[in-house]
């Protein structure tokens, strides 16, 4: 292989894969450029390291009041997601509490519609809606009086005869 | 897996098992603002690092100030395909990259005087500011923090890509695939810049230490074993 500068980096800071490493490191060994460029090297990169190891320190005081600092505008920002997570909620109940008023009032106002004086049912004045009334009662009458003999005759499992026009259960 | 140099990647400088960090930001999700002080707490050195190396130190605050308050609104989309340091640097080098394009459109707003870290003060005042180095040699303390501003400065002349690749390996530890997911570019082009950046070091170094930057690279451990082998873990 040729000489390489940037593999020699990667290998002398141990990034290469084990068949690249074997080549580089056969080069190296055949080479004296690369072997003095490679010991430069490995020099050269614990100067920054030593230099960060001995980087002045924060006083004291310094990194807690910042820490402090962050930290309390985070609780800030917190407090107020809170308090806007609890306006919202108050409001989402509102309009939900809105919205079951109005479908109340709106049955309300369908009933006396479709029921109330004036509508269809009440349209042909309390004459008429007397007969209605009485037909109605009529056929509840009837039909109670046609059960009623079945059950007299005996008959158990009246309520499967399919005359009767009464469905099973669902 | 082997880590290189860089020990700010992780505050406490352990692994963190997964779960536990998952845990937090679940806690988080749910408005614990607790658990997401201790995220920030534990990751706040090495973010404001970072950023004071791209941006500067008087910038730092705010930037690290501005990167956890992203996080904070971000939480809800980390989904753990890279881990969580991962992706903080990744909002770290992208609030660090608008920032510099804020003030590249309004300079009015750039703060004044040099800014290498919070390291803009002396080394004497730095010193001073750590208690002394607590029991070490103040002597020896001061000679790596004058080491650490002269490092500075050179990678403030750095182009922003080559820094960010640099620092981001050979100071906080990363991986060249994590790299690739920080900064979002291929794992050729992480290698490539790579080495740029440190042959434009060393050019920059060879500078500012006026031809002591071969007896330097004499006394670094690196130079043991010259031939053969990636660096040692």
């Amino acid at each position: 292989m040729r000489c390489s500068p940037e593999l020699l980096n990667a290998y002398v800071d141990g990034e290469l894969d084990e068949p690249q490493r074997r080549l580089v490191e056969e080069h190296v060994r055949r080479c004296p450029r690369c072997s003095a460029e490679a010991a430069e090297l490995r020099a050269l990169k614990t100067v920054p390291a030593a230099a960060a190891a001995a980087r002045a320190p924060l006083g004291p005081d310094e990194e807690p009041r910042r820490i402090a600092g962050i930290v309390g505008r985070v609780r800030f920002r917190e407090a107020k997601r809170q308090r806007e997570r609890t306006k919202k909620r108050f409001w989402q109940g509102a309009a939900l509490g809105g919205a079951a008023a109005a479908v109340l009032v709106g049955a309300v106002v369908t009933s006396l519609t479709v029921f109330g004086p004036g509508t269809p049912f009440g349209a042909g004045g309390p004459d008429q809606d007397e007969q209605v009334y009485a037909a109605a009662l009529q056929a509840v009458v009837a039909e109670h009086s046609r059960v009623a003999l079945l059950m007299d005759m005996g008959v158990d499992d009246w309520a499967d005869w399919p005359w009767l026009g009464w469905e099973d259960e669902p | 897996m082997r880590r290189s140099g860089g020990g700010e990647r992780r505050a406490g400088g352990g692994r963190r098992p997964h779960q536990r960090i998952q845990s937090l930001i679940d806690r988080a999700l749910t408005g614990d603002v607790r658990a997401f002080e201790t995220l920030v707490t534990e990751h706040y050195g090495p973010v404001h690092a970072y950023a004071a190396r791209m941006v500067g130190g008087q910038a730092a605050e705010d930037v690290a100030q501005d990167v956890f308050l992203r996080v904070y609104r971000s939480l809800h989309t980390f989904r753990g395909d890279a881990s969580f340091t991962t992706w903080l640097f990744r909002i770290t080098h992208n609030v660090c990259n608008d920032y510099r394009r804020r003030m590249q459109r309004e300079p009015a707003l750039r703060l004044d005087g040099p800014a290498p870290g919070d390291d803009t003060r002396s080394a004497g005042q730095a010193l001073a500011a750590a208690g002394e180095g607590a029991g070490e040699n103040p002597e020896l303390r001061l000679e790596s923090l004058e080491l650490h501003e002269t490092v500075q400065r050179a990678l403030m002349k750095l182009s922003e890509k080559h820094r960010a690749v640099l620092v981001l390996h050979d100071m906080h530890g990363f991986r060249y695939d994590e790299i690739k997911h920080i900064v979002g570019c291929s794992l050729g082009t992480v290698r490539s810049r790579l080495h740029y950046a440190r042959r434009a070091l060393r050019q920059i170094l060879e500078e500012e230490l006026r031809g002591e930057l071969a007896s330097l690279l004499e006394e670094r451990p690196g130079r043991q074993g010259a031939a053969g082998g990636p660096a040692p873990a």
